[in-house]
């Protein structure tokens, strides 16, 4: 198991390396690139872009630029905000918490809420059910996240006073849990909703997969309860490949999240990546997009781990 | 060479048998209520948008500050009017055109490129799959939102633009399918005889083997659309996609959050029409792979 972990990570290392050169080459190369936030201010003259460029270290040619960037991104310096001087990986970190709490919610409404659905579904297919839970995971998928939250801000914030409309917490106000809980309630949600759309179909094809294998045969000849057969034979092994599912996600997790925090000002990395941009703060760019990547790697790292650890059918090799 | 010119290059299945399966593919999908519901919405839709010019009641960059946040139904103005005063409706039917071809463009860019480098990828296997797959997961690491606004930030947005960036990060599954697709059937007896025959590598990746591919592309493709219409709203939506006064429904809502409390209209139908527009893409992607499943039989 450590050998496979092992291998797993480092097969990880070039596909990282091509992120990382992919991220860097890409925004070097756009017009403005770099610069563009000087550029725009009128009192900079040619010379003092030339020197900036040259204390940026953006003369040298781009290759030797892209191995001073990673050779400090691997020894844990990302380089400096162009805006306030103040190093690329403190301000990320200062916002992931924010960020992560959210994924995290939204994973634990997805979970629960999308698992119960699909297992009744599977179990009453073709039922009435069934059928408003197809069609509202496909509604659920179709909904563009922004519009989603708008409307939620609209009923459950400003008709109903149910929820604030965003923020992390009251401001100005002392650290309560429940303050935090309702300010957390209504992007959790407009998060999980698309992703509850995706599980409770993931969960209903993964059962009904189990459902018409031979050992599920077995079990019902045997006569055993119905309820022994969902809990103990069906369901667990529905549940494997589900461990994929929660690996893939994460990429478009983080997508979600962007527009999410956007909409409810939630101060998270995807916030402060749509306010670099505005900014044109072309390191936490930079910095961002391949801490996100990194994320989605592990994630998906992880999920390969899990599955080989609860599917003692795959043989590790 | 005259292989071209040979009777023998097509190893096709009896005529009758194509008809047939195409017959049943048919009878299925139609028999879906939601996927043919979901067909004429579609075809509805471009209809009203193509034809916007002369179903829109207003012109939709008219600016009438005296009708200022019209409530639907007052003045003629059928679902209101916006800060500007100008029109909801005709501004839906002109952005409806410019996100629906985002969309359509988006998914033949990504079935053009990603049918050339999955087959590529697939026929040649080696190196060029190497590169080609490894860069699919690149690509496939980045979030996609993250990566599209950075691009758009640094680009100047532009309908074509937009289409553009959003079409070189789609590819990726249509290469995949295509490139699995190849690997399983380029051994397979009807590959070996049109090699025996002497066809080129050309002629046996585009006659032989892509043309088994297509259904599962073609399902990917509509469920494509729909993905980029999605992705085009949210960047309009967060101010790096389709940019006024050009509308689309994304960029309609742009400043919806600010009004969206005494004018509620202004924000309710644009984000309804995406989300009837994707739905419709998705139901009529899942009645095509249900209809085109060739495990399923007509019962």
């Amino acid at each position: 198991m450590t050998k496979y972990a092992i291998r797993r990570a480092l097969q990880a290392i070039p596909l990282l390396i091509g992120i990382s050169f992919a991220a860097f080459v890409l925004l070097r190369l756009a017009p403005g690139g770099p610069m563009a936030v000087y550029a725009q201010n009128p009192s900079m003259t040619e010379a003092d872009m030339r020197r900036i460029e040259r204390i940026l270290g953006l003369d040298q040619p781009i290759h030797v630029q892209y191995v001073k960037w990673a050779t400090g991104m691997a020894t844990g310096n990302l380089g400096y905000s162009y805006r306030t001087g103040r190093p690329v990986g403190e301000i990320i970190l200062e916002r992931v918490p924010a960020t992560l709490v959210l994924m995290a919610a939204a994973y634990f409404i997805a979970i629960t809420l999308g698992l119960v659905t699909g297992i009744v579904s599977a179990t009453r297919r073709r039922s009435v059910f069934d059928y408003i839970a197809t069609i509202g995971a496909m509604v659920g998928l179709s909904v563009p996240t922004f519009w989603f939250g708008l409307i939620v801000i609209i009923i459950f914030a400003a008709v109903l006073h149910w929820i604030p409309s965003g923020g992390i917490a009251t401001l100005g106000a002392p650290f309560s849990l429940q303050d935090r809980l309702l300010h957390l309630i209504g992007p959790a949600s407009v998060l999980g909703l698309w992703m509850t759309a995706t599980w409770s179909r993931y969960t209903r094809s993964s059962m009904l997969e189990v459902v018409g294998q031979d050992y599920i045969r077995t079990a019902q000849a045997k006569g055993l309860r119905p309820r022994a057969i969902l809990f103990r034979h069906t369901l667990r092994n529905a549940l494997i490949p589900l461990v994929t599912l929660a690996g893939l996600e994460f990429r478009n997790l983080f997508g979600g999240a962007l527009v999410t925090e956007t909409v409810f000002s939630w101060p998270g990395v995807g916030r402060l990546y749509l306010d670099s941009l505005n900014y044109q703060d072309y390191s936490v760019i930079l910095g961002l997009l391949l801490f996100t990547s990194v994320m989605v790697l592990i994630g998906s790292l992880l999920a390969d781990l899990v599955y080989a650890v609860v599917d003692p059918r795959i043989r590790l090799t | 060479m005259s292989v071209d010119n040979s009777p023998l290059t097509l190893p096709s299945p009896p005529p009758g048998e194509r008809i047939k399966v195409r017959g049943i593919a048919w009878a299925k999908f139609t028999r879906n209520r939601l996927a043919t519901g979901s067909a004429v919405v579609i075809l509805l839709l471009v209809v009203l948008t193509v034809g916007a010019s002369w179903v829109a009641p207003h012109d939709p960059l008219y600016i009438d500050m005296g009708h200022k946040f019209a409530r639907p139904g007052e003045a003629g103005f059928l679902l209101g009017a916006d800060e500007l005063g100008r029109d909801v409706l005709s501004r839906l039917l002109h952005a409806g055109r410019v996100s629906l071809a985002v969309g359509l463009v988006t998914a033949l860019i990504a079935v053009l490129v990603g049918s050339v480098l999955g087959g590529v990828a697939g026929y040649y296997g080696g190196a060029a799959d190497a590169f080609i797959m490894r860069l699919a997961d690149v690509l496939l690491s980045m979030p996609t939102i993250f990566l599209l606004l950075a691009l758009s930030a640094f680009l100047r947005p532009s309908v074509f633009s937009i289409t553009l960036i959003i079409g070189l990060n789609s590819w990726m599954s249509v290469a995949r399918l295509v490139r699995g697709q190849i690997l399983s059937l380029k051994e397979q007896e009807f590959v070996l005889a049109a090699r025996a025959i002497g066809a080129n590598d050309r002629r046996l990746i585009f006659r032989q083997l892509l043309p088994n591919a297509v259904p599962p592309v073609l399902i990917a493709a509509t469920l494509t659309v729909a993905m980029a219409i999605l992705l085009e709203s949210s960047l309009s939506y967060l101010g790096y996609g389709i940019q006024p006064p050009t509308a689309s429904w994304g960029n309609m809502l742009n400043n919806a959050q600010t009004y969206v409390l005494y004018a509620p209209w202004v924000a309710v139908y644009p984000g309804l029409m995406i989300t009837v527009t994707v739905l419709s893409f998705n139901f009529a992607g899942d009645g095509l792979r249900d209809a085109l499943d060739p495990r399923l039989t007509l019962t």
